[in-house]
């Protein structure tokens, strides 16, 4: 665990830094995987640019809003930089719609657009558990096993690695993929679907597993149903290869 | 060749359904989900218990207090920050009774100096509790990074959230002591 970066007199959030590092590396390889014929990517970057800002004045709202009484008191705290006052379905929301706005105002296919931003979202999807092994978030249950990390006082399974790995090879993958033609909507399903995977796979070496119905993991089921859904849209666009 | 991918991608599909259910139910058997109840500073978990001197020389034991909140905030004279956010715990620990949100200033008095501190005190008027970590253990129980480092205590001393770095905001504190509160009704 490493979540402070002391740099002089400041103090760095260290997961921070590696999400923006993430961001970064993941624009630069979208950029490159994209082919030149095309339209400009910087269309898509700023969809991406556009939907982040969105996303962060959605989740300051969001908590805003969940928080009224205090934010009355001192309404210049909406504009306070502090990660601390987010919530993150409703900035994920917001960023959803924006990007539907933005995409709807550009033209940009959805199937398309999904499968132009699947490359760069599989290298980030890779550096946010970089991030959790930093921050020691999302950390391992308890175990004797030999490759134990010692976090929260107790010897656990570096859940925040296996993830990692697992997420590298999906981006490998997504990446090599990426230079067939394939069926629109196909890579994006793939992604989603290896993803919930990932997570189906992990999840039971969690120690901070969410309880559903008192024995199921509740990432568990979700990630379950995930992947079914994207076994079923995958195998629409295998059909569509068969009818070409 | 086309009716051999389909045929092989029918396979896949059912084999990885049925496959992950099998791994869903193995799971669930072999590895139980079960609530971590250790010690740790990290949120979810139950706060390090600590028992130390305050600056009027008396015990304060975690484990004693029952207030309803307890913000636990790590802090030094020399951190600028720490001293940016001390007039906001002032502030709030006079809008609410001890009993209900009481707040603890833990000094990292192994790297700092009483007198400092004595007159930080008085010339900010600060009436909560502070206590002196004279030999740094319970920074190290707490695994203290930076300071200030704030922690936000249930009654059963459960760690509902943390801000590491600071100052911390008037609007946030409130924020997450009511949502706390109201969890507690």
């Amino acid at each position: 665990m490493f979540p402070i970066l002391h740099i002089g007199p400041l103090s760095i959030n260290t997961s921070i830094l590696i999400l923006l590092a993430g961001l970064w590396i993941a624009l630069w390889v979208g950029e490159k995987q994209y082919p030149t014929a095309s339209p400009s990517f910087s269309l898509y970057e700023n969809l991406v640019l556009t939907a982040l800002i969105a996303g962060i004045m959605g989740a300051r709202l969001g908590y805003a809003v969940q928080n009224i009484s205090a934010f009355m008191s001192d309404p210049l705290a909406l504009l306070t930089p502090s990660p601390n006052m987010l919530d993150l379905p409703a900035g994920a929301l917001a960023a959803f719609l924006a990007a539907l706005v933005y995409g709807h105002r550009h033209s940009l296919k959805l199937w398309k657009t999904l499968d132009q931003l699947t490359p760069p979202a599989s290298v980030f999807a890779s550096t946010v558990h970089l991030a959790n092994l930093a921050s020691g978030d999302a950390y391992g249950a308890p175990t004797q096993a030999p490759w134990c990390i010692h976090l929260w006082n107790a010897c656990r399974h570096p859940t925040q690695v296996y993830a990692f790995i697992l997420a590298l090879g999906v981006a490998i993958f997504i990446l090599r993929t990426s230079r067939y033609n394939l069926p629109e909507g196909f890579q994006f399903w793939a992604f989603i679907g290896m993803s919930a995977l990932v997570r189906l796979i992990i999840e039971p070496f969690r120690g901070d597993s969410a309880i559903l119905l008192g024995i199921f993991r509740q990432a568990q089921f979700i990630a379950w149903l995930v992947l079914l859904i994207s076994l079923f849209q995958i195998s629409k666009r295998i059909k569509l290869i068969d009818r070409e | 060749m086309r009716y051999g991918l389909h045929k092989f991608w029918n396979f896949f599909k059912a084999s990885l359904i049925l496959l992950s259910l099998l791994w869903v139910g193995f799971s669930t058997y072999w590895f139980p989900p079960h609530h971590d109840q250790r010690v740790a500073p990290q949120i979810g978990f139950t706060a390090p218990q600590f028992s130390l001197t305050t600056l009027n020389g008396e015990t304060l034991d975690l484990a004693q207090i029952q207030a309803q909140v307890i913000v636990l905030n790590f802090w030094a004279t020399w951190c600028p920050p720490c001293r940016a956010e001390m007039p906001t715990f002032e502030r709030l620990s006079r809008e609410f009774e001890p009993d209900q949100v009481l707040f603890i200033a833990v000094n990292a008095t192994f790297q700092d100096n009483l007198a400092d501190i004595h007159q930080f005190v008085k010339e900010n008027n600060i009436t909560f509790p502070i206590v002196l970590d004279l030999d740094g253990k319970v920074s190290r129980a707490y695994q203290i990074q930076a300071f200030p480092t704030t922690f936000l205590l249930e009654r059963d001393k459960t760690i509902r959230t943390m801000m590491i770095g600071g100052p911390v905001s008037a609007v946030w504190l409130r924020s997450e002591i009511e949502q706390i509160l109201n969890h507690q009704k």
